[in-house]
């Protein structure tokens, strides 16, 4: 005993993230996924111009954000007040009526930032949360393994994008000449990952009918995409049984020549000053359209917080108050959806590195011409669990249309409890 | 009446022996070395992590740059508080779970009473219901009841433990019924007889519950995720998945966390050995 | 022991332990005390939820038993039975074989015992996730489990991306958590075996393989029978590994029961059917139980 408190003193006790005493104000529980005080210096403007609102910020890990969600907001606890929504389960939370209506602030949020953000937050025509980032997939590469293989650099205009045969050769030329694999995708197993390529091999979303409830993922454009992503492990090119959390450092190792991700990786890129990587835009089928994946999150509030008023004046601080809006991205990671964050953020990742020079006009193109979303359902959660389970196994080397049956009669089942 | 030690190798003879401790060295072997792993990673960079898995080198399992920055993510992130609530709950956990176990296992197992077989049986199946599938409810029925963010919502559920009661059971029973008559005769009531004759018999399997107890609840990550989110009051497990964010992973900070939480269990367990042993050589009751 | 108990618990509970003539002086109160507040905490903790649950299976608004035609037409959850039935026969004996020689060999006159004792039980204070990521990254394609078995000259093994070959690996991860947590209470159980017994025999003439077979092995049934009940249903709850690692692939080859469960419940937000499948699965442990209460004579 005398140990275990000798033991815990010694041990760090660093500042305990506690949201001070309200006093005669009102304490908002904001919960989220991104680290703890991600939101600290957001929170602080916000508290600064409005004297009497306190926000304390708690920190779910990212996996487990929505079984946090559904247990506490499903069980009507009151006590949180706003929270941060994954944009394409937006559907089926405002289905289970986890989240309050803000349509008073549908004007506010059509001037403030980008159309395809509100549209990624609206359901049924009712806007559930607002905007907070989106997303969207660069092809970053290894400048040295590429050299070495005697490749040259791929162009960063969209209109030269690669062809994904053209990167499948140049990744197997990448590996002859020394790297370890040639290519990986940053989420492998996802949807949100392999939509783009999906639909850009003339695949349909997989979710059809009017609402979006009757699961579609026989078509060729779902084979053709499939086929070529087994393809990809099954010729070695790309890393078979890496957690996908532990990919990017595999590419800032030097171990990866082609790597397609979202831009918060950059952060580990940089942290390699070894590493020489440009970046280009994803590419596409041939004589395919090209798709890129979007959307990100978003700020909600829950219909059974004591504090909506509050609430809400917070997620549209963050959201769409351009001070509020600048701070609560900080970094070269989040892609605002605010349209005056959006123009700083262009300028700070352009600055960011000599090889992200040119990168904002790439990614302003995709996002407003190659961006692809995922369908706006009440049954995409369950959708997805299901279709992502299937990518893994097919990656892994079940036979494709072995699988595509099998989880279209699984989607069948489980979509089933929505009526259609 | 006999002591512990007694189940034993026959005459050592050398070489059996010595296969016997490098069986037992290996088999230790299995089990510390991706511990090893852990603590290894804790104290490397980032970077150099992943990078020597294979193929296998010196590098894999001793780190060729050191370096405390990991554990200083930890104590910047202010680790100390969760794993002091960790600490607090498993030590009220076993305080409050021994005397309650016991306290059922004697009334389950020595008293005698119509409806003793069934009430034994019900608390099994009780007991019996997993945990982490009834989360849901449970967490919304104590949530209800303000329990949420308080010690005593992490603590209480897990006092009542069926494993343990049925292990305090077994060993109660086991102990012969003559003291018990002779401490009737005596003249002592129940509770004197539990606390005065049985407990202090019971060394071992007081500690066998107070392992059940307290693994349930170092180990335990969904239960305090549910109903003790706020940073102030997590626990060790929560805390430690909190460097798993969605577009990072801290796997250093993961493995130093690791290594805290499990400094504890092992620095407790080396003092409890050999309690453990003593207590049986001492004990004399079967 | 089968569901009949559970509404019948809370009425009987109480006339049984009211309605009878006291043998000792105060024992219906102590009963009462002793019992009283382990009784309690089931009532609260386990039995309330578990009532929850079977109500909200069947309020699902299709109908009162929809949830329940719902899970047992998924093909997922058809897998997750034979998947956790295959998990449970494979993983309790492996389990129970492991740390029953474990606690034998540690039991013997050996330098540091406690010292391996101690070491052996430590991965089963880990957190659950952390074990999951520890041997996520062992079992990595380009780990060094992979490392060790080319050193050898073996070929590379896909593990926990081939539907072979990830249950054995969860199987193993699982066990490496919790053999050294068993083997201690075979240890104390093998302690308790009076020294005399063994001496009787070694009289006789018995070897070391016939004492243990014909005296130890009966000595330690009561423990063994313990472990053995306590490990099917720790096992029968398995589902942070997968969680972590698998997902319940490839081809739903781990998709264990409870974590179909935690899927059902968190990811799909269906409660109906979770708390319908919920129901479905302490149904399946108490029959396991009870067989193994019935193969095992045992007192009570």
């Amino acid at each position: 005993m005398p140990l275990l408190i000798g033991l815990t003193t010694t041990a760090c006790f660093g500042p305990i993230p506690h949201g001070g005493g309200s006093g005669g104000g009102v304490t908002l529980q904001f919960v989220g996924a991104q680290p703890d005080g991600y939101f600290d210096k957001a929170i602080a403007a916000f508290e600064k111009a409005n004297p009497g609102i306190k926000v304390k910020y708690v920190s779910n890990p990212a996996s487990q954000l929505s079984q946090v969600l559904q247990a506490r907001l499903g069980g009507k606890d009151s006590s949180i007040d706003a929270f941060t929504a994954d944009e394409p389960k937006i559907p089926s939370m405002a289905d289970r009526g986890f989240l309050l209506p803000l349509d008073d602030l549908k004007d506010e949020a059509g001037k403030q930032v980008s159309a395809e953000a509100v549209r990624a937050t609206t359901f049924d025509n009712k806007l559930y949360a607002l905007p907070l980032w989106t997303s969207t997939a660069l092809l970053y590469y290894n400048k040295d393994l590429l050299k070495k293989a005697g490749i040259a650099d791929p162009a960063k205009a969209t209109d030269q994008r690669l062809s994904w045969e053209q990167l499948t050769a140049d990744a197997k030329k990448a590996q002859a000449g020394g790297a370890q694999y040639g290519f990986a995708f940053e989420q492998p197993g996802r949807y949100y990952q392999l939509e783009p390529l999906i639909r850009s091999a003339g695949g349909g979303t997989g979710l059809s009918g009017a609402k979006n409830l009757t699961p579609a993922i026989q078509d060729r454009g779902w084979k053709k995409a499939l086929t070529f992503y087994q393809g990809l492990f099954k010729k070695g090119i790309t890393p078979k049984g890496i957690q996908y959390t532990q990919l990017p450092s595999l590419f800032a190792n030097g171990k990866i020549a082609y790597f397609l991700a979202n831009t918060p990786s950059i952060a580990i890129f940089q942290k390699n000053p070894k590493l020489k990587f440009g970046v280009a835009p994803s590419p596409t089928f041939a004589g395919g359209k090209p798709a890129t994946p979007t959307d990100s999150w978003a700020l909600a509030v829950s219909p059974y917080s004591r504090h909506q008023a509050e609430a809400r004046k917070f997620i549209s601080f963050l959201s769409l108050n351009e001070a509020g809006a600048a701070l609560s991205g900080q970094d070269i990671a989040r892609i605002p959806a605010n349209k005056h964050a959006y123009a700083a953020w262009s300028q700070l990742i352009d600055a960011a590195g000599p090889e992200l020079a040119g990168t904002s006009k790439l990614i302003a193109d995709e996002l407003s011409r190659t961006a692809v979303k995922r369908p706006s359902s009440i049954g995409y959660t369950d959708f997805e669990s299901v279709v992502n389970k299937m990518i893994d196994n097919i990656g892994n080397g079940g036979d494709v249309n072995g699988s595509l049956t099998d989880g279209q009669s699984q989607l069948v089942n489980t979509l089933g409890r929505f009526g259609t | 009446m006999s002591t512990g030690d007694h189940y034993q190798a026959r005459s050592g003879s050398r070489l059996k022996r010595g296969i016997l401790l490098a069986l037992a060295i290996v088999a230790t072997l299995c089990s510390v070395g991706p511990l090893w792993f852990a603590l290894v990673s804790s104290v490397r960079p980032e970077g150099d992590i992943f990078r020597y898995l294979s193929p296998l080198s010196i590098k894999s399992i001793w780190p060729t740059t050191w370096t405390g920055s990991s554990f200083r993510t930890l104590m910047n992130t202010g680790f100390g508080w969760p794993v002091l609530n960790s600490v607090i709950v498993a030590v009220f956990t076993i305080v409050i779970g021994l005397l309650l176990c016991s306290a059922a296992a004697f009334a389950l197992g020595v008293l005698q009473f119509r409806g003793q077989k069934f009430l034994f049986g019900v608390t099994l199946v009780g007991f019996l219901m997993p945990f982490d599938a009834l989360a849901i409810p449970l967490s919304q029925v104590l949530t209800g009841a303000g329990f949420q963010n308080t010690f005593d919502g992490l603590i209480l559920p897990a006092v009542g433990n069926g494993l343990a009661i049925f292990a305090l059971r077994q060993f109660f029973r086991n102990i012969p019924r003559e003291l018990l008559e002779a401490a009737q005769m005596d003249g002592l009531g129940w509770w004197r007889i539990l606390f005065r004759i049985y407990l202090p018999l019971s060394k071992p399997a007081l500690i066998s519950a107070a392992l059940i107890l307290f693994v349930f609840q170092w180990h335990a990550f969904l239960w305090p995720l549910l109903i003790a989110p706020d940073p102030a009051i997590q626990v060790a497990p929560v805390a430690i998945a909190q460097f798993s964010q969605e577009t990072f992973v801290d796997f250093g900070a993961i493995f130093a966390g690791t290594v805290i939480t499990a400094a504890i269990p092992l620095g407790l367990l080396l003092y409890a050995q050999k309690y453990f042993v003593a207590s049986i050589a001492r004990s004399g009751g079967k | 022991m089968t569901t009949s108990i559970k509404p019948a618990a809370k009425p009987s509970a109480a006339p049984a332990r009211r309605g009878r003539p006291a043998k000792i002086g105060g024992t219906r109160l102590a009963v009462l005390l002793m019992l009283g507040p382990a009784l309690v905490a089931i009532l609260f903790f386990r039995l309330v939820p578990a009532f929850e649950a079977i109500r909200t299976s069947l309020s699902d608004p299709q109908g009162p038993f929809a949830a329940y035609d719902r899970v047992f037409a998924d093909p997922a959850f058809q897998a997750s039975v034979r998947q956790t039935l295959l998990f449970t026969v494979l993983v309790n004996p492996f389990q129970i074989m492991l740390a029953l020689a474990l606690a034998v060999l540690l039991t013997q006159r050996l330098p540091l015992v406690g010292l391996w004792r101690t070491l052996i039980f430590l991965p089963a204070a880990l957190p659950q996730v952390v074990s999951a990521i520890i041997w996520g990254v062992l079992f990595r394609p380009d780990g060094p489990l992979n490392a060790v078995l080319n050193a050898l000259g073996l070929p590379h093994q896909p593990f926990l991306t081939s539907k072979f070959q990830a249950l054995p690996g969860i199987i193993i991860l699982v066990s490496w958590v919790g053999v050294g947590y068993w083997m201690m209470f075979l240890i104390a159980g093998l302690k308790d075996i009076p020294g005399d017994t063994l001496e009787a025999a070694k009289i006789d003439g018995a070897g070391p393989l016939r004492t243990f077979f014909q005296v130890t092995l009966p000595q330690l049934k009561r423990p063994l029978l313990f472990v053995l009940v306590a490990d099917t249903i720790a096992n029968f709850l398995v589902f942070a590994p997968v969680e972590t690692l698998t997902a319940g692939g490839p081809d739903r080859s781990t998709n264990l029961i409870m974590y179909d469960i935690y899927e059902r419940a968190y990811v799909a937000g269906d409660l109906p059917a979770a708390s319908a499948e919920t129901f479905i699965l302490l149904c399946i442990i108490l029959a396991v139980v009870s067989i193994q209460f019935k193969l095992l004579p045992s007192e009570d």
